[in-house]
């Protein structure tokens, strides 16, 4: 293997396939990186059995190879490069790497043993703009459940019924909050004929931790997106990477029914406002419950936000607000609520109340498309 | 041949040409699927493992194969779990299944805690005498109205006298009545380990919640969490919140929150806050019908005066009371035996003629009568008139005396070179409180049960 490519590149693919975490301890290749030639190109791919990613890197290739090398050390070591030509010549199981005055050997390990990153052969279904995913994936991120005990809802579920209407819904929760995000997409991304060819897959639920690296790794561009989807993995191709994980098993609670239609109160406010007046109310939270106390008074508009610790201090916000509806007050969790806000865009918020004993929803005032849904915290 | 055992001969022979490491990656969770005459379907468990086992070790599971049954010619793989995708309009069928709101709700309880309870100790096979009458009625009454009357409720009193007992079976009767109660039993130190593997999991969040979201939280051996600050720390959060809520708190110690050194002191304020119901040792009569319950418990036969014997030697435990009949019962079976008075005295002849006291040592009591009252043994023999002080530094001497006969002179010059009337009044203001003061009794008996025990 000989080739020559830009530090640049080079750094900016160990961002992307570096940064995988190997939970798996039986098979220490894991912990290296593939370098490989791949039609007038460097691949680099890394994987931890679950996830695995694939990232292309332009170059000059003089000489056909493959290796792996430790991965922290490789991907350390090109990062305090100057940013110049990178010359990488394999010879035996040494790397041989040169760039500006640095010289430097790598040791390797054959690349016979490094586990294949599984390929699905088949047409993307639908494509969606790089940051629009992106952002969808980052306001339903803090509502995935992290609790071993139910598998199903430890991701992202992707809901694909109702592609024929262009539309695709991700939806995570962790049964104490909920967030769903529905997605419009351009009439020619949608692959109608690939969902049926997929098996009649009509939602998947994507892991964890596929989210959070696709989240650090898709960039705020308009550029597409491709999922493709099989049975028990998913696909997606961005830029020059392909990332492949396992789809969760399971059946994912059919949340829609917690969602009630009508509500009791509606009071409309600045996001910013509130989310302050939130956050500080957090600071007076009992540490056992965390719990903050939401009044509305609708004769004179007002949301109140306050909290009390009998150890620390209490504390009240008024909040003005246009109210609809009748005189309430719920508990909430305070970290719940902040995620709500936090993922709100534009700058008013709807925040929907019934009773203490239903759940409470919160859209914004000019994007219907995300939904937050917090259960109130019985007294 | 079944297509478990057929895989197991196959993996048996890959096994020996791949590494360790390789065949517990790629072969965990794999199987046959379906055997068709020539033709195999593997099954494997993610992406990964169909790539590599078709790629890379295809030839050797070929080969195994055709070793074990020489017809088959095609071994495909296929990805499995117990993943069905869920098919269009699947929705509806999953509507059946969950009715979501209540899942929904009913998730924000997880899971019952494991209550920990041993249900053999009830209150019906407690034996209530004068010596834990109170501690037994007031347990009696928090088990019919939890965390109405007497939260939180502090039972103590020596080893082996019944605390844990009547702890359970508070436990035992609410589950009885409620089975749905959530209801937490944790010595202080399975109580302390929970906590410092929550820490080192970094899921502290899990652990507040599973303490504070149960009905009953039942502690043993509270004792145990001195001088454990951080311990000390949550289970302070965790008793306040528990309190706030009014849900009961039953904690049990070896001697009363006061003496329980180096205990911080809105916890000890907070024990003292609920009921406070001393076990004492049990008398002569209670020891024997003790020990008829537990005959008839077993549906043994024993004389009474064999009964008597054993009531009369094993005064101060009632767990050794037990263990003593427990000898006997079990030397009778296995002997065939008969346990008349001559036989229980030979059989406990080996337990009794133990000396009951050990002798004992000044160091010993003064070791014990310090750490007892969380002083230490240096100031004991300083010239310091503290009340803190002078209080343990009296009854070490009174100890000497009561317990190893020493001689005043003696006495006073193990603490500090003090002259032989400072022994002698000591002795006699002790022995005068013990008859008034039912506390410094208590407690004079717990360090003396240490020393003995230590």
């Amino acid at each position: 293997m000989k080739l020559i490519c830009t530090q640049e590149n080079l750094n900016k693919a160990l961002n992307v396939v570096g940064k995988i975490i190997n939970k798996n301890t039986t098979l220490p290749i894991l912990n290296n990186v593939l370098l490989k030639t791949d039609k007038g190109r460097l691949k680099l791919s890394s994987t931890n059995l679950e996830l695995g990613i694939n990232y292309w890197v332009g170059s000059k290739i003089e000489e056909e190879g493959e290796i792996t090398v430790p991965t922290r050390l490789f991907a350390n070591f090109i990062s305090s490069l100057p940013n110049s030509n990178v010359e990488i010549k394999l010879k035996e199981d040494v790397l041989n790497i040169k760039c500006d005055k640095y010289k430097t050997n790598i040791k390797g390990l054959s690349a016979k043993e490094y586990p294949l990153i599984p390929k699905i052969e088949a047409e993307p279904v639908f494509k969606i703009n790089s940051s629009d995913f992106k952002q969808a994936l980052s306001q339903v991120l803090p509502a995935i459940s992290s609790s071993e005990s139910r598998i199903e809802i430890t991701g992202v579920f992707l809901d694909l019924s109702k592609l024929n209407q262009n539309k695709i819904i991700l939806v995570a929760t962790d049964s104490y909050r909920l967030a769903e995000k529905t997605l419009t997409l351009k009439k020619e991304n949608v692959n109608k004929e690939a969902l049926n060819l997929a098996g009649d897959i009509s939602s998947v639920i994507i892991p964890k931790n596929a989210v959070q690296e696709l989240i650090r790794d898709l960039d705020d561009s308009e550029n597409l997106l491709e999922v493709i989807i099989s049975e028990n993995q998913i696909l997606f191709k961005f830029n020059n990477a392909n990332m492949i994980s396992r789809l969760l098993e399971g059946k994912y609670p059919d949340y829609k029914q917690i969602i009630p239609d009508k509500f009791e109160t509606e009071a409309i406010v600045n996001v910013d406002e509130i989310a302050n007046a939130i956050r500080v109310a957090g600071l007076f939270v009992n540490v056992a419950n965390n719990n903050i106390r939401l009044k509305v008074y609708s004769s004179s508009n007002i949301l109140e936000v306050s909290s009390e610790a009998s150890e620390i201090g209490s504390n009240n916000t008024k909040v003005t607000a246009e109210i609809k509806g009748n005189d309430l007050e719920a508990m909430y969790n305070h970290r719940y609520l902040s995620d709500g806000f936090s993922g709100i865009d534009g700058e008013k918020a709807i925040l929907k109340i019934n009773s203490e004993k239903l759940p409470t929803v919160l859209t914004s005032a000019t994007d219907k498309d995300l939904l937050y849904v917090i259960m109130p915290v019985r007294a | 041949m079944t297509n478990e055992q057929l895989w197991q001969a196959v993996m048996g022979e890959v096994e020996l040409s791949i590494s360790k490491a390789s065949f517990t990656t790629w072969f965990k969770d794999t199987s046959i699927i379906s055997v068709d005459q020539e033709k195999i379907i593997v099954g494997v468990p993610s992406g990964f493992a169909e790539e590599w086992l078709k790629n890379k070790y295809h030839k050797f599971i070929l080969k195994a194969f055709q070793k074990i049954c020489p017809q088959i010619e095609k071994v495909t793989y296929k990805i499995v779990g117990n993943f069905k995708p869920p098919k269009n309009g699947a929705l509806s069928d999953l509507k059946q299944e969950t009715s979501s709101y209540k899942d929904f709700a009913s998730n924000q309880e997880e899971e019952l805690p494991d209550d920990d309870l041993n249900p053999r100790y009830t209150f019906d096979n407690f034996v209530v005498a004068s010596n834990n009458e109170l501690a037994h009625a007031a347990c009696s009454a928090v088990s019919k109205n939890p965390g109405v009357v007497y939260n939180p409720l502090f039972i103590y009193g020596g080893v082996g006298l019944g605390k844990t007992h009547l702890l359970q079976s508070i436990g035992n009767e609410l589950l009885r009545k409620d089975p749905k109660k959530k209801i937490k039993y944790a010595s202080s130190e399975k109580f302390t380990n929970e906590l410092i593997s929550a820490i080192g999991g970094k899921n502290t969040k899990g652990f507040k919640d599973l303490y504070r979201k149960i009905d009953v939280l039942i502690i043993d051996d509270i004792q145990f969490l001195a001088g454990k600050e951080k311990t000390q720390e949550e289970f302070f959060y965790t008793f306040n919140a528990l309190y706030e809520k009014n849900k009961q708190v039953v904690i049990s110690s070896d001697r009363p929150p006061k003496a329980i050194p180096a205990l911080e002191e809105r916890l000890r304020s907070r024990f003292e806050g609920g009921m406070i119901a001393d076990i004492g040792f049990p008398e002569y009569e209670t020891r024997l019908a003790i020990l008829i319950a537990k005959i008839k418990e077993r549906n043994f036969e024993m004389p009474e005066e064999s009964l008597n014997y054993i009531a009369l030697h094993i005064q101060k435990n009632i767990r050794e009371l037990e263990g003593a009949l427990n000898t006997i019962m079990a030397t009778c079976e296995l002997k065939n035996d008969y346990p008349d008075l001559d036989r229980t005295k030979e059989i406990l002849s080996q337990i009794i003629s133990q000396p009951i006291k050990k002798a004992t040592t000044p160091k010993d009591i003064l070791k014990h009568t310090s750490s007892f009252y969380g002083v230490a043994l240096d100031d004991l023999k300083s010239r310091s008139r503290k009340n803190e002080i002078v209080k343990p530094r009296q009854i070490a001497m009174y100890l000497m005396r009561s317990e190893i006969k020493s001689s005043f002179p003696s006495i006073g010059s193990w603490l500090g070179g003090r002259d032989h009337t400072t022994a002698m009044h000591a002795y006699d203001k002790i022995s005068k409180e013990i008859e008034n003061d039912k506390t410094i009794e208590q407690e004079i008996r717990l360090i003396i049960e240490k020393i003995y025990n230590a």
